[in-house]
């Protein structure tokens, strides 16, 4: 993810030394997780004075920390502690839950509920039905639309005045990936019309399909989606679609009439 | 030196991240007047930095007056760190073995600046009144896994939390210091130390963490239990060993032995 700090200079009402604090933050991925000085310098173009400045500022908060064996930083433990109001406040991650293990345990994969965030979807919660499989999803984790079933599952039931806008931004940051997709796209749209889901069979991670279904009634403003992977390897042809797809829809229409429960009307 | 004085501190950032701090599991929703109220910030400085967080996604904006609630990309910095703690993949099935056995949630929690953090939980009993949850936090001084915590810290990082501790809130801290040393001896003794209902009513807490600290964060596996199924004592007997056998077998599988 990239920030919009670089060129923002122009506003005063933005705060240059927060939007940079925070994207040397974002500098941390899968894969990457310890950094030193200078590849924060590096990655972000800032300069090593001015991180070292944000460095020990995100360490006092807690966002940071430093490991003198490695002589990296790291994030730190707050960074778990300021997402937890967002978690405890989305009530269907704990009426999902049992429901998401017990599929993830009949599919022998992982059950995962998320919700869009500008080019992404962003997990919420995650189940998991083994603990084989390389891919590891987890909580603050980023699908990519276009590629994901539950990105595809997000734009196909999305109202083109709320899908429009993002359809355009993907087109205009990589052309080739949208016309890439663009039958992928047009498939699940098809699919979503005629059965209620979408799959992705390899497009983002190789070995994992998965099936994506959204929930019917918006939550807090927001459509949230469930989906099922499998590890390509442990599925029989039309297994996907035969039989973990209708059990992803049954468990997305129990968490609706659930929810409607709830939230009177 | 106050903050305010060390040239090395970046003002700015401290206080947009204290805005995004001011959220709690029970106000997901607030309004700049909040945040100037909680940080002690101008309502001009609290609108700068919330205008800036709502571009970067941090912060989501809705209605007039306006009400503010976390954006995703707050989310988003959680993968890289949980992704990267390997420990919650090798520990995973066999606290949830333990979880089983208990009827209970079985976590695993860290340190965070004054409070304990969970990275990861498994549950066996969805009635339990509390529910742990990634990113929730228990308190240092009168948990079970706090306690475990400081018993177990490096010398110069258990002081440096303990005078924190003590200055945020004396009459706490003068209240959970005699048993933090019991803590300790039982520590010593048996591998794990237990909370008989000081932390919760309802529930018993219990702790063991890990030999030493691993990529610099000191683990501890906790297991809460509900009060209502059996006497401290004979719970304490039959989760305190397993606790500290899934922390000595979680060391074998990091290679930390």
């Amino acid at each position: 993810m990239t920030t919009r700090s670089g060129h923002r200079h122009a506003d005063p009402s933005f705060a240059t030394t927060l939007a940079h604090g925070l994207s040397v933050l974002q500098t941390f991925r899968h894969g990457e997780p310890a950094l030193s000085n200078r590849e924060l310098s590096d990655r972000t173009g800032l300069s090593k004075a001015t991180i070292s400045r944000l460095t020990y500022t995100l360490m006092q908060r807690g966002l940071l920390r430093y490991d003198s064996g490695m002589r990296r930083y790291l994030l730190g433990p707050a960074v778990l502690s300021l997402s937890y109001p967002l978690l405890a406040s989305i009530k269907v991650r704990q009426l999902a839950r049992p429901l998401m293990k017990r599929l993830a345990d009949a599919a022998g994969g992982s059950a995962s509920l998320g919700m869009h965030h500008g080019l992404h979807m962003v997990y919420l919660e995650t189940c998991r039905g083994h603990d084989a499989v390389a891919f590891r999803p987890d909580i603050g984790a980023l699908l990519p639309l276009l590629q994901s079933a539950m990105g595809r599952a997000w734009l196909a039931q999305a109202p083109s005045a709320q899908s429009g806008p993002v359809l355009d931004e993907l087109r205009r940051r990589d052309a080739a990936a949208w016309r890439r997709y663009a039958p992928a796209r047009e498939a699940a749209q098809r699919d979503f019309a005629a059965h209620g889901y979408c799959v992705g069979e390899g497009d983002w991670h190789t070995d994992v399909h998965a099936v994506a279904v959204p929930m019917r009634r918006p939550v807090d403003g927001q459509v949230f989606v469930f989906n099922c992977g499998v590890p390509a390897r442990r599925l029989r042809p039309g297994e996907l679609r035969q039989r973990i797809a209708p059990r992803l829809l049954a468990l997305v229409a129990r968490v609706d009439k659930l929810m409607a429960r709830q939230v009177p009307p | 030196m106050t903050r305010a004085q060390d040239p090395d501190f970046a003002t700015t950032l401290a206080h947009g991240i204290d805005i995004l701090a001011c959220f709690r599991a029970d106000r997901p929703e607030l309004a700049n007047k909040d945040f100037a109220q909680q940080t002690g910030l101008s309502r001009s400085a609290v609108a700068r930095l919330t205008h800036t967080l709502v571009e970067l996604g941090f912060l989501q904006r809705e209605g007039a007056p306006a009400r503010y609630r976390l954006g995703a990309s707050v989310l988003a910095l959680s993968y890289p760190l949980l992704a990267s703690m390997q420990i919650r993949q090798l520990a995973r099935p066999l606290m949830k073995q333990l979880a089983d056995h208990a009827r209970g949630a079985v976590s695993l929690v860290v340190r965070d600046r004054l409070q304990m953090v969970y990275v990861e939980t498994a549950r066996s009993n969805e009635a339990l009144q509390t529910r742990p949850d990634i990113g929730a936090s228990l308190p240092l001084l009168s948990s079970a896994a706090g306690k475990a915590w400081l018993a177990r810290a490096p010398e110069d990082e258990r002081t440096a939390v303990l005078n924190q501790l003590r200055v945020a809130d004396p009459v706490h801290y003068a209240q959970h210091l005699p048993s933090l040393a019991a803590a300790r001896r039982d520590l010593e003794r048996k591998g794990y130390c237990g909370n008989n209902l000081q932390w919760r009513p309802d529930a018993y807490g219990f702790a063991a963490p890990l030999c030493r600290p691993y990529q610099s964060l000191l683990y501890v596996f906790n297991c809460g239990v509900p009060s209502s199924d059996g006497p401290y004592r004979e719970r304490a007997g039959d989760i305190g060993p397993r606790l500290v056998e899934l922390a000595r077998e979680t060391e074998r599988l990091l290679g930390m032995m």
